[in-house]
């Protein structure tokens, strides 16, 4: 399950996806798929958290 | 019991990271924790990993509005898992159904927290200077 990942160096990931397992990122891409298909084949029966990493030049008002 | 989060990764948003389950398939995201939205959201590519059939669904599609011109989107009730240090440190999880909204059509924007399920059922704490996220269940 879903565990808090408190710190991780996102710099070089802004506006990609990521998964995160165990503390560290494990895939990214632009594409969510993209990152399905690595974890799906890299690490299988595994439940690494999926994130869209803030791009700081998107600032939004939800 | 508390559960404390710090923001995810470090995020400058209060992201905080949940499961959720669907006929014992499980996807684990991070959702914006949004008192500003009324409902949770899961976005399509999520519910599509979770296989959930959103595009079969016969009931009408609400409008949830936001920044443009909103987007329609399938309500779908989900199992809710949400794990996280209490503040002894040790790791607790509360499950609660949800309902979640699913946009139809391909969503950029982020999986949401909202008053309904959420809120409802949690005392949120948000201390942003130190970006941690302090959750009590009601």
């Amino acid at each position: 399950m879903a565990n808090g990942c408190g710190s991780l160096n996102l710099d070089q990931y802004m506006g990609k996806w990521i998964a995160v397992l165990n503390g560290e990122i494990v895939a990214s891409s632009d594409k969510a798929d993209k990152v399905f298909e690595k974890v799906d084949r890299d690490y299988p029966n595994t439940h690494p958290i999926f994130h869209r990493v803030t791009d700081i030049d998107e600032l939004w008002a939800i | 019991m508390s559960l404390i989060f710090p923001y995810f990764g470090g995020e400058i948003r209060p992201f905080i990271p949940v499961t959720f389950e669907y006929k014992n398939k499980f996807v684990a995201i991070t959702a914006l924790v949004d008192s500003g939205s009324d409902v949770n959201m899961l976005l399509p590519v999520f519910a599509d990993r979770l296989k959930i059939p959103y595009k079969r669904f016969t009931g009408s599609a609400k409008l949830i509005g936001g920044i443009g011109s909103g987007h329609k989107c399938v309500p779908w009730g989900l199992k809710c898992i949400i794990e996280g240090m209490n503040d002894e440190g040790k790791t607790e999880k509360c499950e609660i159904p949800m309902e979640v909204h699913i946009p139809i059509q391909k969503s950029s924007g982020f999986n949401l927290l909202g008053t309904q399920d959420f809120f409802e059922k949690f005392s949120v704490k948000i201390i942003h200077p130190q970006k941690t996220i302090i959750l009590d269940k009601l």
